[in-house]
């Protein structure tokens, strides 16, 4: 796995419940907003575990809807607990990542 | 066979709500839809792909951090304790226990071991005084399911910096580990439960629609006076271990 990959495993799961943040989105959308945001195109096979992890741990809260034309989709929404964890452990990140700018800042690196 | 009718089939192997099997091949259809993709470049192997939806694969990364391996695995009551402690030997601690009874564990960068227990607790009350019982000790809760309590304690509690593991043992590729007992109890109740239903389609077909009706309201009567009767008794029973256990 490169380093890249290795990071994004690590805060995927926040950066889809920052991404329901302003309302309710579907498997598809999540994935083509982390692409416009710079991480590129995040496959189904590893948004999908995230997505059921998060509903099996009350984060988000799922609903299928069928479509009048094509298959129906599962629309996701932040719960009150998501929103707890989100802005908890998005703290944390924010923290580790001032930590690690600080010590490559050090090192000459801006 | 197509991807998606390879997942759903190995999804309603793992016992998966047909619902739920649904919504997920529906919505994965859409996405690849949208996407235009190859499902198996975008989901992986389907086994894979499959155990990673029902939990059962053994994933890295989530909200408990980087590095950390994460387990959903089950046991019947009769199992339950001492494949808890075997687990938590290898280093896994039981987060919560999720809506179908499973044990969600989680095993982090440096694992230490756990010991858990399994309790008997009727109702939110009961488990909250069974949790102040045993917080003296240093037990936490760590989920419930049913008329059982679960709780957990690490060994470090006990015996310090000896309980961090050195080694990180594969668990078992079993993810639902039956008793005797516990099977004995799942084939009376199937066997139960044929019968009666045979039974009653006997009595069914043999009558007119009169007799149907009774036999229909008399079944249901009975069925609903056996089920309270045995709530009863299980709840007299709970209270009473209860009230002995507290005293």
């Amino acid at each position: 796995m490169d380093r890249r990959s290795s990071w994004l495993k690590g805060v995927l799961d926040l950066l889809v419940l920052a991404g329901l943040t302003e309302g309710e989105s579907y498997g598809y959308a999540l994935a083509a907003r982390l692409d416009e945001a710079g991480f590129g195109r995040i496959k189904g096979g590893t948004l999908y575990p995230v997505l059921n992890r998060l509903e099996e741990a009350g984060l988000v809260v799922a609903e299928f809807r069928a479509a009048a034309k094509g298959p129906g989709r599962r629309y996701y929404q932040l719960t009150d607990r998501g929103r707890e964890v989100l802005a908890e452990q998005g703290a944390a990140w924010l923290e580790f990542d001032g930590s690690v700018r600080e010590v490559l800042g050090k090192g000459g690196i801006r | 066979m197509s991807y998606l009718d390879e997942l759903e089939k190995l999804l309603r192997e793992r016992g998966v709500a047909p619902e739920w099997i649904r919504a997920t091949t529906d919505d994965l259809a859409a996405f690849m839809a949208e996407g235009g993709t190859d499902p198996e470049e975008e989901f992986g192997p389907v086994a894979e792909f499959a155990d990673d939806l029902t939990g059962e694969g053994c994933g890295t990364g989530s909200a408990t951090g980087p590095g950390t391996e994460t387990l959903v695995w089950g046991a019947d009551a009769f199992e339950s304790p001492a494949r808890m402690n075997e687990m938590g030997a290898q280093g896994w601690e039981v987060d919560r226990v999720d809506p179908r009874g499973r044990f969600v564990s989680h095993r982090g960068e440096h694992p230490q071991t756990w010991e858990y227990r399994q309790e008997s607790a009727l109702g939110s009350r009961e488990r909250a005084r069974t949790a102040d019982r045993l917080a003296s000790e240093g037990w936490e809760p760590c989920g419930h399911y049913f008329v059982f309590a679960y709780f957990k304690r690490a060994r470090a509690a006990l015996v310090g910096p000896r309980a961090e593991l050195t080694e990180r043992p594969e668990p078992a590729r079993k993810r639902f580990f039956w008793s005797l007992p516990g099977l004995a109890v799942t084939a009376i109740a199937l066997v139960v439960g044929v019968t009666g239903l045979f039974g009653l389609a006997q009595t069914l077909r043999a009558g007119d629609t009169a007799d149907r009706v009774a036999t229909l309201s008399g079944a249901l009567a009975g069925a609903a006076t056996g089920v309270a009767a045995m709530t009863l008794v299980f709840w007299l029973l709970f209270k009473l271990f209860a009230k002995v256990r507290n005293r």
